[in-house]
């Protein structure tokens, strides 16, 4: 009988667990709220609501311990695609896609979409072309899957090393944009939250590795759902009378549209090839909320959207989740469920910034300025609001929102306890907890499988794996942590390079091992290295405006030129020997045994019937 | 298992079914951002429809573009008996 039956069990208990989760969170906040009513100090409320959850998460993370590389690197393959999906999608999304979305959808309206037509298709793109390719070999790195489809350790090493680079820019955004909420939430400062945020990813994901990321990430997802739905939620049934926020706001939508009209909002007309999103600052509200390209022009829309989708669909934080799946019907599976919580949580998000323009232009707009509500004037001490001009009838060009603080803004606005406020701001931390576990623990996981153990032809002892790859996962988080404090950078732009950059190294040579069973060893190395050096190129000549494009395109050069040295490198060099081919044969069809798990086996029969 | 002659019947099959997933989401990808000024004037659940087919349309169409290639996909597998033996 083939070894092919579905030995990882999915634990049929998990929705009782996560149920469990669910309440006690439920419960925590609302005994909060039970406090805050009778007066507890708010000191106590703040730090009881970052401090709780996260014993939880750590918790979780300790239950999960593991000894097993399968269960370290791949969760023991018994994720159920639900829990999958929830783990990408969170991930991907993070802290910064959470926040900066929002206030992008807020400040530039309409153009802000990309961003959510970007992670969404982008789960689309890996659903389809990658993902199931990707389980059906198992690997637990995206280098070791390329090195070995292509039996050439120069590129695993070579994309190893390409593929550090966007997971380091991924930490540093959800750091920087973790420390930016976490001090929003504590009053304390950053330095203190970053250090928090990092000994929380080590002590969630440091001894079960992806089995611990798993459970304590779907904790993080859950927490992270509740916090930008409840608010949104209970807005939309005191104002729409709903409480689906995502599909009740049209109306309000219009009487926006109106009001933005009789207050004569410019309709700026630009260069297809503009890019002007709004950074990390305060900015004026600069377009209508349903009027098209007033800041982003609509050949950059549309490429921005395409790069950066395929971008998300080769990103090397995500890829390894794949590995979790039972099956590989699973992890097609699995990445449905991304695409809808992902789409529902950016949806979320722009009803979110709907309801903060209504406000703005309910409450602000055609006041003067000693008339201005409690909660603007709150905003403004903590920074994140400002208002210019001295007229009795204040135009909405006079007002500035910083882009961090509108998802935030929506409880306060609304006038609601504030133990809402920090329900969300809670909520954000622990994206980006989330997201700094996975990136850290897939960085960790090619920094040793790939660079320390890689190098010599058998793997080492389990005990000298884990042991490498738990010292790994702590330098990525260090590093991160380290790159976020020092060079504080507007996080989605890391975020947007980080994306681009995959677009560019990896989505052609990922595509191309899969679609193209002509790909050589020479053409991947091509393909990585020429793709990720002219994006990165196109980023710091953007950065350093020698040319026009700006970083989040980047992919639009670096695309192109992976694609084109991967099939020119493998035109000059076919190299590629029957063993490849007959693994590209069987990569591509879903039965049988999962690829990197038989070479194991085998590998470990061979070492044990060797003499001593 | 998959018998050796079904599998370049089976790539194919499964070739096709990835263009049939992949390129109408990619032209609607391109193609609902340029109209949606055109279609803002109607109203659809109240929204300005260009930003209602921009917004949600397109999170609607990837996910049902998802399932029914999940769907197709797993016939695929057993017409030419590639699935997997659970």
């Amino acid at each position: 009988m083939p070894l092919t039956s579905r030995t990882h069990l999915v634990n049929p208990r998990l929705g009782i667990y996560f149920g469990i989760f669910t309440s006690a969170y439920a419960a925590l906040v609302l005994v909060l709220l039970i406090f805050e009513q009778l007066g507890a100090s708010d000191t106590l409320i703040r730090s009881v609501m970052l401090a709780g959850p996260l014993a939880l998460y750590i918790a979780i993370g300790l239950l999960a311990a593991c000894s097993e590389p399968l269960d370290f690197f791949a969760s023991g393959r018994r994720v159920p695609p639900f829990f999958n999906g929830l783990v990408l999608a969170i991930g991907a999304v993070g802290a910064t896609g959470l926040v900066a979305g929002t206030g992008l959808l807020f400040i530039n309206g309409f153009d802000g979409w990309f961003l959510v037509i970007s992670f969404t298709g982008g789960f689309v793109v890996m659903a389809i072309l990658i993902a199931p390719y990707l389980r059906k070999f198992g690997a637990f790195t995206v280098p070791s899957f390329l090195g070995r489809r292509c039996d050439s350790r120069t590129v695993r090493v070579a994309v190893a090393a390409i593929t550090v680079v966007p997971m380091l820019l991924v930490i540093a955004a959800e750091v920087r944009m973790g420390t930016f909420v976490g001090s929003w939430l504590t009053r304390q400062s950053e330095q203190l939250m970053a250090v928090i945020l990092a000994m929380t990813v080590l002590g969630a994901i440091g001894l079960g590795g992806m089995r611990s990321l798993s459970w304590s990430n779907s904790a993080e997802s859950i927490a992270v759902l509740l916090a930008l739905i409840v608010p949104v939620a209970m807005v939309a049934t005191a104002v729409t009378n709903l409480p689906f926020a995502q599909l009740s706001h049209g109306p309000i939508l219009r009487t926006l549209v109106r009001l933005e009209q009789q207050q004569g909002m410019p309709i700026p007309l630009l260069s297809p090839l503009a890019f002007d999103i709004a950074g990390s600052g305060l900015e004026v509200i600069a377009q209508r909320m349903t009027k098209p390209f007033g800041s982003v022009g609509p050949l950059s829309f549309i490429l921005a959207s395409l790069t950066l989708m395929a971008g998300v669909a080769a990103a090397p934080w995500l890829l390894p989740r794949t590995g979790t799946s039972p099956t590989v019907y699973d992890a097609r599976k699995s990445l449905g469920w991304a695409t809808f919580i992902a789409g529902t949580v950016m949806v979320t998000a722009s009803s979110v910034a709907v309801f903060m323009r209504d406000a703005v232009m309910d409450t602000l707009v055609g006041y003067s300025a000693s008339q201005l509500p409690e909660w603007f004037r709150t905003l403004e001490s903590m920074g994140f609001a400002a208002v210019y001009g001295q007229v009795p009838r204040l135009p909405i060009s006079s007002f500035s929102f910083h882009r961090d603080a509108v998802l935030f803004a929506l409880p306060i606005a609304h006038g609601y306890p504030a133990v809402f406020l920090y329900l969300a701001l809670a909520g954000v931390f622990a994206a980006a907890v989330a997201a700094v576990s996975l990136s850290s623990l897939a960085l960790g996981a090619v920094l040793s499988e790939d660079l320390i153990n890689g190098l010599k032809s058998e793997p080492a002892p389990n005990g000298i794996r884990l042991l490498a790859v738990r010292g790994c996962i702590a330098l990525a988080v260090l590093a991160g942590t380290w790159l976020a404090l020092l060079a504080p950078t507007d996080p989605l732009n890391l975020l947007l390079w980080a994306i681009a950059l995959s677009a560019s190294g990896l989505f052609p040579v990922l595509f191309l091992s899969i679609w193209w069973k002509d790909l050589s060893s020479f053409g991947a190395l091509c393909g990585a290295i020429a793709g990720f050096a002219a994006g990165a190129l196109t980023i710091l000549a953007g950065e350093s405006s020698l040319l026009g494009v700006p970083g989040a395109l980047a992919g639009v050069v670096g695309m192109p030129a992976g694609f084109g040295a991967a099939v020119l490198g493998s035109y000059l060099r076919p190299s590629n020997s029957h063993q490849v081919l007959e693994l590209v044969h069987d990569l591509r069809i879903p039965g049988g045994e999962t690829i990197y798990d038989r070479e194991t086996r085998l590998l470990r029969l061979r070492q044990r019937s060797r003499p001593l | 298992m998959i018998e050796r002659r079904e599998r370049k019947p089976y790539w194919r099959h499964t070739k096709w079914q990835m263009m049939a997933s992949l390129l109408p989401f990619l032209l609607v990808v391109t193609v609902f951002p340029l109209y949606a000024d055109r279609l803002n004037s109607s109203k659809f659940l109240g929204f300005p429809l260009g930003y209602f087919l921009t917004g949600h349309g397109l999170v609607l169409i990837a996910v049902v573009t998802v399932a029914s290639f999940v769907n197709r996909q797993d016939a695929i597998d057993h017409w030419h008996g590639g699935h997997e033996n659970l």
